[in-house]
Parts: structure tokens; sequence; C-alpha cells
């Protein structure tokens, strides 16, 4: 059994990823072509804005996949030339192709490192191919594994964790400060576009108020309307700072709009309430003394950007703990893929001593005259008993050493009993 | 239960140590097996604890919190509850380091108290007594909580002022440690006002022992946290600090005999009722 893995992924120009990319109709038809081509084969496609992979698995010797035939495929499917894109390519096969597929599954081989919507494509470049029949056992082994791999890697590492934007490292801030959402307000100081981005990343929080402010009352009302809240007279910024849990200010003021004298007389109107600042300005928006108030959490555009460094920090140093669980997990999945083999080879080994027995009994039977029917019966039960009781001992010793992870000893048996290699 | 009179303060002491190095080791290597270690060796120890205290009940026929030895025993194993709550809720919450040295000193402290002098206090036998001393231990259980979520809440919101927002130590948000710590004060100021009063009602307590003196002064902080906590003004990290005072001052007075050297459980037989005190025991 070979397991292969033809792609390419971001580090290929975007017009030739465009060129071999497969929609979801495309997809279909690709892997019922790529079934009829090879009937006993198993075939997925991953196909995403970053990457198009082909997975193949089956058939071996003369009916072995070779990576040629998928390449000249994908030529003939997007009808590219081969010299265009072969240069980008890449092949794996067999542990290597378990070991990129749990690589992509889990972020590591992602243009944004850890990224998690991978693992989504993943599941349904699977759920496709199991809905075309074209994944067997094979597929659902190594596919289950790494699904459960990207898993593990994203609640025993760091890896996935954090943002990498600044409007949503601000969203991360939020969230370690508040933890209900829909009795919050949310006060938008401003309505340029990065406030907008900010807004569209809280809106994941589901807060239940949304003040929009700005000098310009038509461009808040905007925002307000696009985003299902209200607008407000910048006349009215002490007012709504009382009222706001979260704030994000974003204007283009020269000098702070908010002192530290001015935020202490809305800290009084609002009893010491906790308040969430994220001020992403430059100039700043908010006196940096207020960030020394207790119940006050001041953040600036340099707070945000530092975050952001840690994150991409914080994500290489899970490397390590990330591909440990990798290896760990190809480890497990050699021995599951052998004992998944160990099926059909044990099934021959039967077969063989069972042809054996019939070959012997068509000799010895006839030379033994005046035999009742009830006689010769009881010679094949004998037999067939005596291959059973022979065979008991060896198969379970094969399972045994497959579970302790000797794979070799399929190849031991295969080659012992003269078995079809295929 | 023959079983059960075998388990030591060292079968569950060490497991909890276990499980609190466990959770030291989940910073530098955060695998599943490591938590899993921890929370096993939790349980573990919870459960031997829990047969430890059921036999000891079972031989005195009372709730086994009538000396400073099982006293300490039963908080530190509400105290283990409280971690395999936190912990089986959320695995990847930091809990462990902040609650289970707890458990562990009050368990390292009953070991170096004597549990023969368990049998000289009825306070177990009647219901009234039974009141006061559950309703002291879970007042007490519940501002050790009180303590614990304030000290989170100081670290996280370091954590927060300081921008490391994926910090290893992995705490709830603001908001709910500060819901937490509210809940934690006002649950614990009537139990604990309960079970004074119920004391000084049923034994003849001299205002000269230190031990009742400490206990006055603590109830003393608990009520200003309380009242404070009331106004909606005070809040954020001085009420974080004022409770972390009120609970060391809790835990305090709630290991008195220890620390003052006194023998207030031991003694209130004596001033028991002849009625109460003749009852019992062993």
């Amino acid at each position: 059994m070979k397991f292969l893995c033809v792609g390419l992924h971001w580090k290929t120009p975007i017009s030739l990823r465009e060129r071999l990319a497969f929609d979801r109709d495309q997809v279909e038809l690709a892997l019922q072509q790529l079934r009829q081509r090879h009937e006993e084969a198993e075939f997925a496609i991953l196909s995403t804005c970053n990457r198009t992979e082909v997975y193949s698995a089956g058939g071996e010797g003369s009916q072995e996949i070779r990576s040629d035939e998928i390449i000249r495929f994908l030529s003939d499917f997007h009808d590219v030339s081969m010299d265009e894109f072969v240069p980008h390519l890449y092949t794996h096969e067999n542990a290597k192709a378990s070991y990129h597929l749990f690589e992509v599954a889990s972020g590591l081989d992602s243009l944004v490192l850890g990224e998690v919507q991978i693992l989504g494509q993943v599941k349904q470049a699977y759920e496709q191919a199991a809905r075309v029949s074209s994944a067997g056992p094979v597929m659902h082994t190594i596919f289950q594994k790494a699904f459960n791999v990207a898993k593990r890697i994203q609640t025993e590492t760091g890896l996935t964790r954090g943002r990498l934007s600044i409007a949503s490292a601000a969203v991360d801030y939020i969230k370690g400060v508040f933890e209900v959402f829909r009795d919050k307000t949310v006060l938008v100081i401003g309505a340029g576009k990065m406030a907008e981005l900010t807004v569209q990343h809280l809106r994941e929080l589901h807060p239940g108020r949304l003040l929009v402010l700005n000098r310009n009352i038509e461009r808040a009302e905007a925002i307000a309307a696009r985003f299902g809240g209200e607008a407000w007279a910048f006349g009215r910024l002490e007012e709504a700072l009382t009222q706001a849990d979260i704030v994000i200010s974003s204007t283009a003021a020269d000098e702070p709009i908010i002192h530290a004298s001015d935020f202490a007389r809305v800290m009084k109107a609002r009893r010491q309430r906790l308040i969430a600042i994220v001020d992403i300005a430059v100039p700043r928006d908010f006196d940096d003394a207020i960030r020394e108030m207790a119940n006050v959490l001041l953040w600036n555009i340099d707070d945000l950007e530092r975050v952001r460094h840690q994150t991409i920090r914080s994500r290489r140093s899970e490397l390590v703990a990330a591909n440990k669980i990798v290896e760990d997990e190809l480890g497990q999945l050699d021995v599951q893929l052998a004992l998944l083999q160990s099926g059909p080879i044990i099934g021959q080994l039967d077969q063989r001593f069972q042809r054996i027995i019939e070959d012997e009994l068509a000799w010895l039977l006839p030379q033994l005259n005046g035999l009742s029917d009830a006689q010769r019966e009881k010679i094949k039960h004998f037999t067939h008993r005596m291959k059973n009781k022979m065979l008991h001992a060896p198969k379970a010793t094969i399972r045994e050493e497959l579970k302790q992870g000797r794979v070799g000893v399929l190849e031991l048996i295969q080659k012992l009993f003269g078995l079809d290699r295929r | 239960m023959d079983f059960a009179s075998r388990i030591s303060l060292l079968c569950f002491g060490a497991s909890y140590a276990i499980s609190m190095v466990a959770e030291l080791f989940r910073f530098l290597w955060p695998h599943r097996w490591v938590r899993w270690i921890a929370t096993g060796s939790a349980l573990a120890g919870m459960l031997a604890q829990t047969l430890f205290l059921v036999h000891k009940g079972w031989l005195s026929q009372r709730i086994p919190i009538s000396n400073q030895f099982e006293s300490l025993v039963f908080v530190s194993w509400l105290m283990a509850m409280v971690y395999l709550y936190l912990i089986l809720r959320d695995r990847r919450l930091s809990a462990g380091i902040f609650v289970l040295p707890i458990t562990i000193g009050l368990v390292g402290m009953a070991a170096s108290l004597s549990p023969e002098e368990a049998g000289a206090s009825d306070a177990g036998n009647t219901v009234l007594s039974a009141t006061h001393g559950l309703t002291l231990l879970v007042g007490t259980v519940v501002m050790v909580i009180a303590t614990v979520v304030a000290v989170m809440y100081l670290v996280k919101l370091r954590q927060l002022r300081r921008g490391s927002v994926f910090s290893r130590v992995r705490l709830p948000a603001l908001e709910r440690l500060d819901r937490l710590n509210l809940a934690a004060v006002y649950l614990a100021w009537p139990l604990l006002t309960i079970g004074l009063g119920l004391g000084f009602m049923l034994h003849h307590l001299k205002i000269s022992d230190p031990k009742v003196i400490s206990t006055l002064i603590a109830w003393f902080i608990l009520t200003v946290l309380a009242h404070y906590r009331y106004q909606p003004e005070h809040r954020g990290p001085r009420v974080a600090v004022l409770t972390i005072v009120a609970g060391l001052a809790v835990l305090v007075s709630f290991l008195g005999d220890p620390i003052f050297g006194t023998a207030h459980l031991r003694d209130r037989s004596t001033h028991l009722p002849a009625r109460e005190a003749g009852e019992g025991g062993s």
C-alpha cells in the first residue's frame, strides 16, 4: 500500500495556484475521474486559496499509483502545461505523506503558522472524498489521525493561540477583562477604517449595545447602521464614556481627546465600574496617565503591536512541542495501518493453508476406498480443525506484534509463506 | 472499613503533592498526560481522604470536625474538592498552583497535630454544635476561596496591564473573578457570623483567649469587607487586597490553636453543659 501526496502551496505564484485550484463541484468530478482510472485506489483532494493537494492510497507493484500519473491528471483536468507547474510541485510518499498531511491539518505548513481554518478545510476534503466513495479504510485511518493530531496540537500547545492582526489582538485583550458581553456597551470613537475593522472583530462577542461617536455624524451613522448601533454626536463623549464598558478609539485628533482629569470625572460618574479602552489612534486619544487609574485597562497601539509579536514568538516557540506530537502520532499511525493491512494478509494465509488441505485431500480421498460419506466428511472436518488450531497462534502473534509497533512481522509472514506481496 | 483504617495523611498529602508538581510541570510541558497525572493524583487523594474522613466519622459516630486535627483535614478535603471542580470544569485553568498549596499546607499542618486529641470534644454531637462547627468550617473554606480568587484577580490584572494576554498561567476574565469574589464574600460572612454566634451561645468562651480575639478581629475585617463590597464604587484591586487580608485573618483564627498554643476545641468539652459533655466521645 502506498500513500501519496502531490501538491503545491502558498510558495507557488498565485496566478498558477488559481489555475490549478478545484472548486467544490470540480473536486467531486476529479475524484470520480481518478477512481475511473484507478478503481482500487482511494483519493482525496484538498483545494484552498493557499494550496492544492491530491492524496492517493492503495496499489502496489504494477498497480502502484505514481506521482507522474497524478501530475498528468492535474495537467489534463485544468488544461495547464506540466512544464508550468511541475517545478513548484512537491511529492511525498508513505510516512512522509502522512507527516505532511498532519502538518497541513494542524496549520504547521500554513502561510500563517498555526492557523486553524485549514483543519475545517481538510475535514471538508475528506468528507467530499467519502461522499463520492473515493475514500476507503486507508484514507479514513490517515485523515482521522490527522484530525486527532490537529486537535492535540490545538489543546496541548499554544500554537494556535492568539491573533495576528491588531484588531483581533484588541479582542483578545477585551476577552481577558469581560466574560459576558450581551450586557456590555461598546463605544467606538472615530469612524476610520481601523475602528471599523475592530468593530467587525468585536461583533463575534455579540455585545449588547454599540455607540458610535464621530465629529462627522454622517460617517458615525453609516457605521452604526452597518453594525446595528446608535450614532451619537461627538459632544456627548463624556456621557458615552460613562455608559460604555468597552471603548475603541481611533480619531485623527492631534492631541488627546480625553485627559486624566476628565476621565477621573467619568470614573466617578460610572461609580468606578470596570472599563476596557483600546486606543488605536496615533497620536493617542487617551492621556497615558489614565492607565494608572484603578478599574481602568487602557491599551494603545504599541501594546497591541507587542501582543501581535508575542503571538508570533509564542507560536514559533511551540513548534518543537507540535512536531513532537506529529511524530508521536505518526508512530501510532504505522501500527494502525499495519493492523489494517494485516486483515488481508491473514486472509491470504488462511486461504493458502486451505488450498494445501484441499490439494492433499484430493490426493488422499480417492485412495481410501470403502469410506462412507460421513467418514469422508469427518476427515475434511478434521483437517479444517487442524488448520484452524495451527494458525491460531501465528495469527494472534501477528496482531500482538503489530500492536507493539513491530510492523516488519507482516513482511516476514509474506516471505515465509510466499504470500502475494500486493 | 479495615482498608480505610490503613489510610494515613501521607497517602492523600502525597497524592496532592504529585498533583501540584504536575500542575507546575504543565507550565513547561502542557501535555495532556501531565494534566491527567495532575487530575488523576488529585482524584486519588480525594478518594483516600474521603475514606479517611468517613472512617473517622464511622468510628466516632459524628461528623469528623470535633478537633483541630479533624477540622484541618476536613477543610483541606473541601479545598481539594474545589480544585477538582475547577480543573474538571476548565482543564486549561491554572487553578492548581493557587488551590493545591493551601490543601497541602492544611494537610501538613494536620500532620503536626495529634489525631488522638480527637475524642476530647463533643462539638459534633448535637445539632447546634454540628451547625456551629460546619458553618465555621464551610465559611472558612468559602473565605479561603474568596482569597484565592482575589489573588487570581491581582495576577490577572497584572497580566493584562503588562500586556501578557497569553500567559501560561491561564486565569478567567477579571469580570468573572470579581463576581466569584463577591459571591464568596457574601456567602462567607453569614456562615461565619452564624458559626461565631452559635459558638458564643454554646460555649462559655473567654474573651482573653487569643483564638477568640483573633476570631473577633477576623469577623470584624470580614464585616468591613462585606460592607465595602456592598458599595458599587468599591471594586477592583483594593477589594482584592482587602479580601486577602480578611482571608488571612480568617485562616489565622481557624488555625488559632496550633498558632497560639491554646486548646480552644479541647477546652470546649469542659464548658459544655453536663448533659452534652457526658454524651459520646471516646
